[in-house]
């Protein structure tokens, strides 16, 4: 087995926001008062002692939300010297801050930078205006460049920013023009996602009132096309299914949930792996916290998935790493049969549809799958062992 | 008074929900078979399915000690009757067991097709009938609206018993009305058994248990008995009665019902309708009436993974020692691969099963659209009989061809004549007559290809109607008909499963709506797929289903591997439903696309 004992990276959940947006289906909160943000760092401190005592060698850090970026100076240092103070980060590689356009300053990021951040995943999402009002985003595209603009001033140079597509009424003209926009300001890693609905969202209910206008699936697919193009053209790697980088740039911390390692979760509604156990805190704050007092932690509380599982999540997060894919004798070496063995039907049919592909031992998923690759895993969902 | 005085062997009978299975629980209770903290709704329906759905299948029975209002205690043997056209001949068998019967009708509704269908099986029997008006506790009940009906069907009004069975009203005049108007069985204790079987289940410890009424003659437990019809000998190795819990008994006697249980391993044996009689002391003749279930309609179950295909066969065997009507025999497809062609006996029964199936031995099965069975007369003179249009020969080779029609009667409120005769045209039936037995009450008489029946003809009914038509059917026979053979093709290849036979001059017309059908339920796939109806090869319509060309998750929402996961495996699942054929996979709707063209 993979060493599955000692964390290499964390992921920390701040669930606070100045308000939810239309398609937003993750943990968060609206923040009304101040001190709901001290009131969550208490508990997080608690929970954060406890998480320390487990073996860490941590090469990522990443503070997610949310909006981590509205914790206010005092807040921030308070966090991260906490983190510091507690956990040892002398391997640490990177450290990634969630930044939303509408928040932070010089000043702040500065702050930020002499922390020990050295990475910012920007939630750009458009740039166009109509478009971010109708999302219930609180940015103008104004303030991303503003934004981008005060991260280089502080010298925070490792920006990625996230766009999304399949819009309601987004034209492929106006995906166009953002994905330009974006490229102008010279980021290193880019994150296109595709537009999913879920129910319990403003849109969800629009959707099931069949309001919701929504780009149809071949533009959404030309949309997908332009972009992969693009970016090539712009000397950027596809080297995830939704993730674009500069040689060297990629995301070290996404690449560890690729990879199944186990990566540590702090905070409400966050999801950690860690000695083959998938745990999740409480997603209602008032459970997280009373979780917190009674030092009742998810991690200890969840049991390990079956082999099983853990080779079906071995191959379907490997392939998502487009180069790398999944290594036929480390698979054979972590769970004793070769992947031909544990796929007999699935792995010839996926191969002969083209959805799957040989580079020499690794498997892996071919561009033209990309779009298609739910339909590739849930195939792979049950390996034979 | 002599035993066989106290005895009164009586039915209960009814149009389906005018409240028979309720009534029955009311008078296990009212009598203390059972106490009330035994009692569950409708203790009668054993199966799972007949409580959900309210119908009872197989029938049971029971025994109720009863002291009437002469001071006398008196045994009612009550003989619980199947709900549904399906099983006319075990209603029949049933009733064929009884001196009485009561003829349920609901307050609100009034007769309806099957009180009448019913009535004249009962009346074949000769059975005194007990008119009973249930439900009258109800608002809309009207009594004096019903009674006129009743005495339009040439019985008594003055002779209603008037009962709401839910409210417990009534049930003590009904108890009397079943001890002094039923009435006694006769019958020679001294001459040598003869004894009906009126049902029979199988139990895993005993094997078949059959429920019998002795008409001649008398039982012993350990007796070796012999089933007439089958010529199968055992020996009775439990008998007893039905209190309703089964309660051996050293002997049972000429008008008496009980059970016995004889380790008889295959329910073929002792079938419905047989006639028990002692192996050394056998009686002349059987007791008439006993006829083999026929299937009348039939399809294909195929597992959705062919390894299943052992665990099917094993759990249709299983059905089969419980259910004598149904028959089974192994098929192959080009499309399905191995499967079993199944016989039922009608359009519920084939429901059930399939349901069981699913349900109770957690088999995934694609079921074919329902045919009925053909008879075909080939250019060289012979006949053969099909029940698969898979089979169907060449039209080169057909001389003739001819399916099976039913009578159907179909009763409704006046105003809804009109929609009732245009539904019936459509579905090619022939109009027989029509009367008015009541002024507002309407009873047409059609006759109909069976096949007709198969797809929506019920529902349609109900809905033209607003739900206040009712129906009844019964065979008539095999007549001569224009038919053919409509094939499609997905991806340019025939998939077999998917043929139907169809009256020729309808088939372009039902070839493009069944394409059209195909095409909502067929989901996208990663490649095109076209979808083409022909007749021989001649092709009469075609759609397409469109690629699919997008199906990605790619948001990592902080390391949330579980939600991906769970997202993955619905998808899955939704797949597991669906069966490969060549490439394309087809969703078990496809298969019954068939059954509901007429929707739109």
């Amino acid at each position: 087995m993979k060493q599955q004992t000692t964390a290499q990276g964390l992921y920390l959940h701040l669930p606070f926001c100045l308000r939810k947006c239309f398609y937003c289906d993750f943990t968060v909160r609206v923040l009304e008062q101040r001190r709901q943000i001290s009131r969550y760092l208490d508990h997080l401190e608690l929970e954060l002692a406890a998480l320390s005592t487990l073996p860490m060698q941590l090469k990522t850090l990443y503070l997610g939300g949310g909006t981590p970026s509205l914790l206010n100076e005092a807040e921030m240092e308070r966090l991260c010297t906490g983190l510091r103070q507690k956990l040892n980060l002398t391997h640490l590689q990177e450290w990634t801050l969630e930044v939303n356009p509408e928040t932070g300053s010089q000043n702040y990021f500065e702050q930020c930078k002499a922390l020990g951040i050295n990475r910012v995943s920007l939630g750009v999402q458009s740039f166009q205006p109509n478009e971010l009002q109708q999302s219930g985003r609180s940015h103008s595209p104004t303030d991303i460049l503003r934004c981008v603009a005060e991260l280089r001033a502080a010298g925070l140079n490792n920006i990625s920013l996230d766009l999304i597509y399949g819009l309601p009424g987004q034209t492929l003209a106006a995906w166009q023009d953002s994905l330009k926009q974006a490229l102008d300001l010279n980021p290193s890693h880019l994150s296109l996602y595709s537009l999913e609905v879920h129910e319990k969202t403003t849109w969800g209910q629009l959707e099931r009132l069949e309001k919701l206008q929504r780009p149809s699936e071949e533009s959404e697919v030309a949309m997908y096309e332009t972009a992969c193009q693009l970016l090539a053209e712009q000397g950027f790697e596809h080297y995830e299914i939704a993730n674009w980088s500069l040689p060297g740039l990629a995301s070290q911390h996404n690449r560890l949930y690729w990879q199944a390692a186990p990566v540590l979760a702090l905070g409400v509604g966050a999801h950690g792996y860690w000695q083959h156990r998938r745990y999740a805190n409480s997603d209602q704050l008032k459970t997280y916290y009373q979780d917190c007092q009674n030092q009742h932690w998810s991690w200890q509380n969840t049991a390990a998935q079956s082999r099983q599982d853990t080779a079906a999540e071995h191959v379907i997060l490997g392939l998502r790493l487009l180069q790398v894919g999944v290594d036929d004798r480390a698979f054979a070496q972590e769970f004793g049969c070769s992947l031909a063995a544990a796929y007999p039907k699935e792995l010839p049919e996926l191969l002969a549809k083209g959805l799957l592909i040989w580079h020499g031992k690794r498997l892996c998923l071919p561009a033209e799958a990309v779009l298609l690759s739910n339909e590739v895993f849930a195939a792979l969902l049950e390996p034979q062992l | 008074m002599s035993y066989i005085e106290s005895i009164r062997n009586f039915s209960i009978i009814a149009h389906i929900d005018h409240g028979k299975s309720t009534l029955a629980d009311r008078l296990i209770e009212y009598t203390g078979a059972l106490s009330q903290r035994e009692m569950v709704a409708q203790v009668l329906d054993s199966l799972d399915i007949e409580r959900e759905r309210g119908i009872t299948i197989k029938s049971q029975s029971a025994r109720l000690n009863y002291t009437a209002s002469d001071g006398k205690p008196y045994i009612l043997n009550l003989i619980d009757t199947p709900g549904h056209v399906d099983f006319t001949y075990e209603v029949s068998r049933s009733l064929a067991a009884c001196e009485g019967a009561l003829l349920i009708i609901d307050a609100t509704q009034g007769v309806e097709a099957q009180t009448i269908a019913n009535l004249y099986l009962a009346l074949e029997h000769n059975l005194e009938i007990v008119p009973v008006i249930n439900k009258i506790d109800l608002p809309s009940a009207d009594v004096e609206r019903v009674k006129l009906q009743i005495a339009e069907l040439g019985l008594d009004p003055d002779e209603v018993v008037l009962c709401s069975a839910k409210e417990g009203i009534g049930i003590q005049d009904l108890l009397e009305a079943v001890v002094f108007r039923v009435p006694a069985p006769k019958g020679d204790l001294d001459a040598p058994l003869q004894a009906l079987i009126f049902d029979s289940v199988y139990d895993t410890y005993r094997g078949t248990v059959v429920y019998f009424r002795i008409f001649e003659g008398s039982i012993g437990n350990h007796d070796k008995i012999r089933f007439m019809a089958s010529e199968k000998n055992y020996n009775v190795t439990e008998l007893g009665v039905l209190l309703p819990y089964r309660t051996p008994v050293e002997g049972l006697r000429a008008g008496e019902t009980g059970y016995f249980s004889a380790e008889i391993k295959d329910v073929q044996h002792a079938r419905v309708g047989d006639t028990i009689t002692h192996s050394e002391r056998p009686a002349e003749a059987a007791w008439p009436g006993y006829r083999p279930a026929i299937p009348m309609v039939f399809c294909g179950l195929y597992p959705v993974e062919s390894d299943d295909y052992e665990e099917l066969k094993e759990a249709l065997n299983k059905l089969q020692l419980n259910d004598a009507a149904l028959s089974f025999e192994p098929e192959t497809s080009n499309a399905l691969g191995f499967g079993f062609r199944c016989g039922f006996l009608g359009l519920l029964h084939m429901e059930i099963i399939q349901e069981r199936l699913e349900r109770e031995y957690n088999l995934s099965l694609i079921a074919t659209a329902p045919s009925v069975i053909y008879e075909i007369k080939t250019v060289t003179g012979e006949t053969i009989m099909i029940d698969n249009p898979q089979n169907l020969p060449l039209p080169q080779h057909i001389d003739t061809m001819k399916e099976p029609y039913v009578n159907v009667t179909v009763i409704s409120p006046k105003d809804y004549v009109g929609p009732m005769m245009d539904l019936a045209q459509s579905r090619r039936g022939i109009f027989i007559s029509m009367d008015y037995p009541t002024p507002d009450r309407v009873v047409m008489h059609y006759e109909m290809p069976l096949n007709e029946m198969m797809a929506d003809f019920f529902d349609q009914l109900k809905s033209r109607s607003s739900g206040y038509a009712s129906l009844d059917y019964e065979m008539i026979g095999m007549r001569e008909a224009d038919l053919v053979k409509l094939d499609i093709l997905l991806n340019g290849e025939i998939v077999d499963a998917l043929s139907v036979i169809v009256p020729r001059d309808k088939a372009p017309f039902m070839g493009r709506q069944l394409t059209a059908k195909l095409r909502e339920i067929i989901p996208r796939q990663m490649f095109e797929i076209p979808i083409q109806a022909a007749i021989g090869s001649r092709v009469v319509s075609r759609e397409t289903v469109k690629a699919m060309r997008k199906n990605v998750l790619a948001k990592c929402y902080g390391g949330d591997i579980s939600r991906k996961r769970k997202l993955l495996e619905k998808q899955k699942a939704g797949k597991k439903r669906m069966k490969q054929v060549g490439k394309v996979e087809i969703p078990q709707d496809a298969f019954m696309a068939v059954l509901r063209l007429g929707q739109e």
